[in-house]
């Protein structure tokens, strides 16, 4: 469904984005990563043809961006929800979303009834006809993200959805997002908010200008972090500790306070061996439990160095 | 081009005009001070220099015979017609006398239309577009046209209330058109709107159509009242309805809207450079001082006021639209909004 090749550009000479290369498939939910000024918006840009590439292409949809006949075709099939709301203030809700709803081309009965249906999903049917100016941070959201759906697009760009919002918003509009995943669009979401990327996306890019990892949640925290296994002991000793050194299935080997932690590929064979060698060497195990680790400790790793 | 995006674009700017106070303000105050208040202003030096030898004329004639292409001297005429004579050493008392010339004569309590007179005492008499060859002595008459000072004075206060009138569609799109452009990129709706299929110079069309309406809808009307104003309150004193003349229409049909269209996209270049509405409107206002030029220069006769340099000057501006819509479809693009504008 979208595909970058090499993508690149270039403000003046500084670097944006640099031969970034993705693959979002169709119906997937796909976050994008990474630190301010890392490239995100401008990927948005180039991908719904706002901007020019410097080198490199993509495709939406087997349409090429910024190819002069191509760019309109993929206009019509995206949403997209920038950085700020950007909605007319003076102009009701109703009013907003039809402007956008004429804009595509969609019938007048059409966009009623579609405008209607995503009012009342967002429950602000009852006050469509006020100025968009007395809604709350979080309703002018959620009907900038309305604004993307809005024509039924195929692919839509989220970029920063809960970017300001308070955590009641940001949970209305994660719950509003998470009801359109259903609908099975391919929805690109850009973000700062890991936990909310790592619930929402099926698979993450992180980038820094290019893409520095890519996968699912799941697959990036195994694939950077293992899996650690945390014994607690209640005489914790140097022997114990090069005891466990000494196993040839763990991979890295360290403490904290009374605990030893090891990275392990196998920990639900390998956790009962450790806990025999332990005991029978006269350590007290007081638990033993796994590390979680996060994606946001993936994302320190790869992007801002290592937390601990 | 697809008109019904064009049309959206245009509906909608229109739908945020009416709920902008500061716009609506513009558009209904400025209109009706210009064509309402400024005319009783302006024209009531006319009423005041056409009433000082208005007092003393009532004219009653009774014409019972009539004169035409003829040259007659040396007589006395009382209650005739003189149509096309040439009159010299007369004495004409209560005549009607057109397209004539009259030389060393008396004429009394008469009425002159579209003659000439010279070495003629004239009392009385009611003169139309008379023309004055020289050592006349003009007593107590009623000048109707074809007075020079009285002419002169009305046709300088045409101009200015014209230029008046013209600065409704430079003035009005500085602030509709600040609003629209820079408004919506301060507002950021700019980005959402731009990720749509419409066409960069759908989007351009559609809000300079908006404000376009909006200016001329308010210029021309204005321009009725003005001639309702002015044409009701000279009337009386002038004796015909002295507008709307050949300039006046030339001003409101060709410069009026050449101006407001440059007014609105030179408002487009200004929004590439500027991020708040009231810079923009400062920067705007310098439109009128080309419009200001022209008027000045020929009011103090450096251009000659006629009809040509009206054209002329209309030609100028629309010629120097064109420049400006090349430079504004250059400005108004997607990738220069999003990365260059500020």
């Amino acid at each position: 469904m979208i595909e970058t090749i090499d993508l690149c550009r270039k403000f003046n000479g500084n670097t944006a984005v640099e031969n970034l290369n993705l693959k979002v498939e169709k119906g997937e939910v796909f976050g994008l990563l990474g630190p301010n000024g890392a490239g995100k918006t401008t990927t948005i840009r180039m991908l719904t043809c706002l901007i020019q590439q410097t080198s490199g292409t993509a495709y939406v949809n087997g349409f090429e961006i910024n190819k002069e006949n191509d760019s309109p075709r993929i206009r019509e099939i995206v949403g997209v929800l920038p950085e700020s709301p950007g909605l007319y203030e003076s102009l009701s809700a109703q009013r907003n979303l039809d402007f956008f709803a004429n804009l595509y081309g969609m019938a007048k009965d059409k966009r009623s009834a579609r405008i209607e249906e995503l009012l009342k999903m967002l429950n602000l049917w009852d006050r469509r006809e006020e100025p968009v100016a007395t809604y709350s941070k979080g309703m002018k959201q959620k009907i900038a993200i309305a604004r993307a759906f809005v024509h039924n697009p195929q692919v839509v760009f989220l970029d920063e959805p809960t970017a300001g919002l308070d955590p009641a918003a940001a949970l209305t509009v994660r719950e509003f997002l998470i009801a359109l995943k259903k609908e099975g669009r391919t929805i690109f979401i850009n973000s700062h908010h890991l936990d909310e990327v790592e619930r929402l996306c099926d698979r993450i890019a992180v980038m820094n200008q290019t893409a520095l990892a890519v996968g699912s949640p799941k697959e990036l925290t195994r694939r950077y972090w293992g899996r650690t296994t945390v014994i607690e002991l209640a005489n914790l000793e140097p022997a114990h500790v090069n005891l466990v050194r000494g196993l040839d299935f763990a991979l890295n080997v360290r403490t904290e306070d009374q605990k030893i932690l090891v990275d392990l590929d196998d920990p639900e064979t390998r956790n009962p061996i450790l806990v025999q060698a332990l005991s029978k060497a006269g350590a007290k195990v007081e638990y033993v439990t796994e590390l979680r680790r996060t994606l946001e400790d993936v994302y320190m790793k790869l992007v801002g160095g290592e937390r601990r | 081009m697809n008109t019904d995006r064009i049309a959206a674009v245009a509906k909608k700017d229109l739908a945020e005009f009416r709920k902008n106070k500061y716009i609506m303000i513009t558009i209904v105050f400025m209109p009706l001070v210009i064509s309402v208040i400024m005319p009783t202003v302006y024209v009531l030096p006319i009423n005041a220099l056409g009433s000082q030898n208005s007092d003393t004329v009532t004219l009653h004639l009774d014409l019972t015979s009539t004169y035409s292409d003829l040259t007659i001297s040396d007589s006395v005429f009382y209650n005739a017609s003189l149509q096309r004579v040439n009159i010299s050493n007369c004495i004409l008392l209560g005549c009607m006398i057109s397209n004539s010339t009259i030389v060393s004569s008396r004429v009394n309590g008469s009425v002159i239309d579209n003659s000439s007179a010279s070495g003629t005492l004239v009392t009385d008499c009611n003169l139309i577009n008379f023309v004055d060859s020289g050592e006349n002595t003009v007593i107590g008459s009623q000048y109707i046209g074809g007075n020079e000072e009285l002419e002169d004075l009305m046709n300088i206060m045409f101009n200015i209330l014209l230029i008046l009138l013209v600065m409704i569609p430079v003035t009005i799109p500085t602030v509709t058109a600040s609003y629209s452009f820079v408004g919506e990129k301060v507002n950021k709706s700019l980005e959402p709107l731009l990720a749509t299929p419409i066409s960069d110079l759908e989007l351009l069309v559609g809000k300079s159509a908006s404000i376009f309406a909006v200016s001329m809808i308010a210029t021309l009307g204005s321009f009725v009242v003005s001639v309702l104003m002015v044409d009701i309150l000279t009337e009386p004193v002038l004796g015909y309805y002295p507008l709307p003349n050949v300039y006046w229409i030339i001003g409101m049909f060709a410069l009026a809207p050449g101006m407001c269209l440059m007014s609105i996209l030179f408002n487009v270049l200004i929004s590439s450079r500027v991020n708040d509405v009231r810079v923009s409107q400062q920067i705007g206002g310098i439109l009128v001082l080309p419009l200001l030029l022209f008027f000045f220069f020929s009011l103090s006769g450096f251009l000659s006021s006629g009809i040509l340099p009206m054209i002329a000057f209309s030609a100028i501006i629309f010629a120097a639209d064109a420049g400006i819509i090349w430079l504004s479809l250059r400005v108004f693009n997607r990738e220069e909004i999003l990365v260059s504008w500020k």
